[in-house]
């Protein structure tokens, strides 16, 4: 049983930051796009932060186009060429590019409170002040609060009472919070640094709201750029005739729907993703298409992790190649499902992001 | 399944995140999908306190959905909770209504059509009985724009709410009953997405949701409505039409909606279940409501005077909060047409 079939200049399949971003790239050169993806993308579980190769010129042509979209979104993220580091919810220090003010612990401040929640898991300060006071470069001191009110659906008294809480109980001048649950917590930040009259920043956390954030504004970047997003469409066969790729079928709930396109763009993400899977010792294309190889990398101890994450797709002029060794002209993978581009590997987001950046204009070429 | 169920999982907790009995009641009342879909099945001398959660699950699939490595979940759930058969009032009384009428619910009237046709038109069990105007003002509209549209005779549950509380034996007896009844038809048009799900696994009918019917089958410009006067609505993404029927019908939705002069469409801040499924609106109808009221706060936030649900079994859940009208999506449209019979 299929559905009216679709037909654009380019679609993208995976709708993480590798995804998004070629996308957007290729509807702000006027190009008609549409995204399909499912499940949550590692961009959602990420923190959110992003690290760039600032010397790479994409990176500023990347971060200044971006960054205006996030603007526009009431979301206010700077770029800083001298990486900002941050403190994340394991008292480990991360170096970032681009993040929100609001986010940031300030290396100049020593002495800082950790605030964690109780019945939140995102952040434990006992285990934070403990990491961060190993490293003598700060003198943090934890704190429990214990919220009357929540956070997510009676937000402004839950405010009210944690601003009153960190004037009057919490002595130093910079506190770390866990993640608030919002899309746009920027308000709450700043409300909360108005009534405790400190620095309070978020800390980075993996698999909290931070990455959903992130990905939120991915999408509304897209979005208002007129990308036609597909969400909880699956890719299950793309058809090939000769040298390139000419159709798709794409599953919505139990039917499927043809998409014609003149370019195709994979973004369907590594391991964790379902872009690449696991074949008893190998990983392999999902579809038995294209060709996966593994690269040259060391620095994790598990042999089987490292062999999974340092294998990826196999590209040609930044184009896909089949088992059979031909180039799909009009094929193009981008982000972490390419060769060399998981995390930790790669370097996560920033490489992603800058990878999809570029290449779609290869996929433009294509067309 | 539980197997693949608790070796795929890496803990990233998408699911736990996303889960709106979570959100609502916390962990203490309600652990989370993958606490009872991955972890539970292992620690079995705990199961037995996990039968009251169990029951709160609307099998909603947010989980499933969410899941990275795609695990199926909300079937894990439910079998873990056929397992228990943790047997409640409110099932009990299905199952009786089944053995006599055929019907989760008793009929009070049959919908007015034609017995014979092309077009089966399946009003569902919820529909029929508990919003009987509001089927009868989507039959209209499809007697009205659509061919050979017809109810046969006689027709039973699909079987869909029975295997959710574990009676897979009356699923089977259901489905074996309808079978006959679908197979004169060229077409199968469900008001409710369980139906068309239903008939779909079970009965092997390529049925279609009566929004899928309207916006694939029916020519544009049959289509004519006008807003009396000029309206806001919301739209709700009932969970079994956008994740099992398929997210296309939402496009749908909203794309059957632009069309009609006069009407905004606005967004809410907050998507998801309105709490009455997977039994929770007999089992806990407490809870049920006071996820309903999540639905309507949204849509009442977001400027809407009308919250429209594409299933009638949404409707009636979420009826249960007051304060905003609902109303099926399909009997609205129908109210608005112009060439209604
Ligand atoms: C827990 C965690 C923490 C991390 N922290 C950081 C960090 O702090 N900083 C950093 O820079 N990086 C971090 N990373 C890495 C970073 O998240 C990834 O490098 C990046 O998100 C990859 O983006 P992507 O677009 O390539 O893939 P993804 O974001 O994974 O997107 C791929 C999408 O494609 C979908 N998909 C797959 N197959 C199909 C199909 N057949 N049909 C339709 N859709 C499909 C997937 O479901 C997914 O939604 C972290 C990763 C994880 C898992
Ligand atoms: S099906 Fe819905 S209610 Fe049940 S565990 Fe999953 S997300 Fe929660
Ligand atoms: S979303 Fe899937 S993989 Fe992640 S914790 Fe839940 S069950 Fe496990």
């Amino acid at each position: 049983m299929s559905l009216p079939s679709l037909d654009v200049d380019v679609l993208v399949v995976g709708g993480g930051a590798a995804g998004l971003t070629a996308a957007s790239r290729l509807a702000l050169n006027g190009r008609s796009v549409a995204v399909a993806s499912s499940a949550t993308p590692a961009t959602a579980l990420s923190t959110g932060r992003i690290l760039l190769d600032v010397d790479d010129p994409a990176a500023e042509e990347w971060a200044s186009f971006t960054l205006a979209q996030f603007r526009r979104q009431g979301a206010y993220y700077v770029m800083s060429k001298k990486p900002v580091v941050a403190m994340t919810n394991l008292g480990t220090r991360m170096r970032q590019s681009i993040t929100s003010p609001l986010f940031d612990w300030t290396r100049t401040d020593r002495n800082v409170a950790v605030v964690g929640f109780i019945g939140n898991c995102d952040l434990d300060p006992d285990l934070v002040a403990r990491e961060v006071g190993r490293s003598r470069r700060a003198r943090p001191r934890p704190y429990w609060f214990s919220p009357s009110y929540s956070p997510e659906l009676d937000r402004d008294l839950f405010v009210e009472e944690l601003g009153r809480a960190l004037m009057q109980d919490v002595s130093e001048e910079t506190v770390v919070l866990p993640p608030m649950p919002q899309r746009s917590p920027y308000d709450i930040m700043a409300e909360l640094r108005k009534r405790s009259g400190k620095n309070v920043v978020e800390a980075a956390t993996p698999l909290s709201w931070p990455g959903r954030r992130l990905q939120s504004l991915l999408e509304g970047v897209a979005a208002r750029l007129g990308v036609t997003l597909l969400k909880d469409r699956r890719l299950a066969s793309i058809q090939l005739d000769g040298g390139e790729a000419s159709a798709a079928q794409l599953s919505s709930g139990g039917r499927s729907q043809r998409v014609d396109f003149n370019a195709l763009v994979l973004a369907t993400g590594n391991v964790t993703s379902g872009g690449l899977a696991v074949e008893g010792r190998d990983i392999v294309d999902p579809l038995g298409i294209f060709q996966v190889a593994s690269s040259p990398a060391s620095g994790i101890a598990s042999r089987h992790l490292l062999s999974a994450l340092s294998s990826g797709m196999v590209t040609r002029d930044g184009k896909a190649v089949t088992r059979q060794g031909s180039t799909l002209r009009n094929v193009i993978p981008v982000g972490s499902l390419v060769r060399g581009m998981s995390y930790p590997l790669g370097r996560g987001l920033g490489d992603v992001v800058l990878q999809a950046w570029k290449a779609a204009l290869v996929a433009e070429d294509a067309l | 399944m539980i197997r693949r169920t608790e070796d795929g999982c890496i803990k990233c907790g998408a699911c736990q995140s996303v889960c709106p009995v979570m959100r609502l009641e916390g962990y203490q009342r309600f652990p989370g999908p993958r606490r009872l879909a991955v972890e539970a099945p292992r620690f079995s001398r705990e199961l037995a306190a996990l039968s009251g959660p169990l029951q709160m699950c609307t099998s909603c699939a947010q989980c499933e959905s969410a899941c990275p490595s795609r695990l199926p979940i909300t079937d894990a759930i439910m079998r873990l909770r056929a397992r228990f058969g943790t047997s409640t009032e409110g099932g009990e009384r299905m199952l009786r209504n089944v053995r006599q009428h055929g019907r989760t619910v008793a009929p009070v009237s049959r919908s007015m059509a034609p017995t014979e046709g092309s077009a089966l038109f399946f009003p569902g069990c919820i529909g029929e009985a508990r919003t009987p105007l509001s089927v009868q003002m989507t039959l209209d509209l499809l007697l009205a724009v659509g061919d050979g549209i017809y109810i046969p005779e006689r027709w039973h549950c699909c079987g869909s709410p029975l295997q959710k509380i574990g009676a897979q034996d009356e699923a089977n007896r259901l489905r074996d009953l309808n079978t006959s009844i679908l197979e004169g038809a060229e077409e199968v048009i469900t008001a409710c997405p369980g139906c068309a799900v239903q008939l779909r696994r079970a009965n092997g009918v390529e049925a279609l949701h009566v929004l899928e019917y309207l916006y694939e089958s029916i020519t544009p410009s049959r289509l004519r409505w006008r807003s009396p006067r000029p309206m806001t609505v919301a739209i709700h993404s009932p969970c079994h039409l956008v994740r099992s029927v398929g997210p296309h019908t939402i496009d749908y939705a909203r794309e059957l909606l632009a069309s009609v002069d006069g009407l905004r469409v606005v967004d809410m801040d907050d998507e998801g279940c309105c709490g009455g499924g997977g039994g929770v609106a007999s089992a806990r109808p407490e809870l049920a409501a006071r996820m309903a009221r999540r639905r309507t706060d949204s849509a009442t936030r977001a400027g809407a005077e009308v919250l429209l649900a594409p299933c009638p079994f949404c409707v009636v859940n979420l009826e249960r909060a007051g304060g905003l009208k609902v109303q099926d999506l399909t009997s609205f449209l129908a109210t608005l047409s112009e060439n209604r019979q």
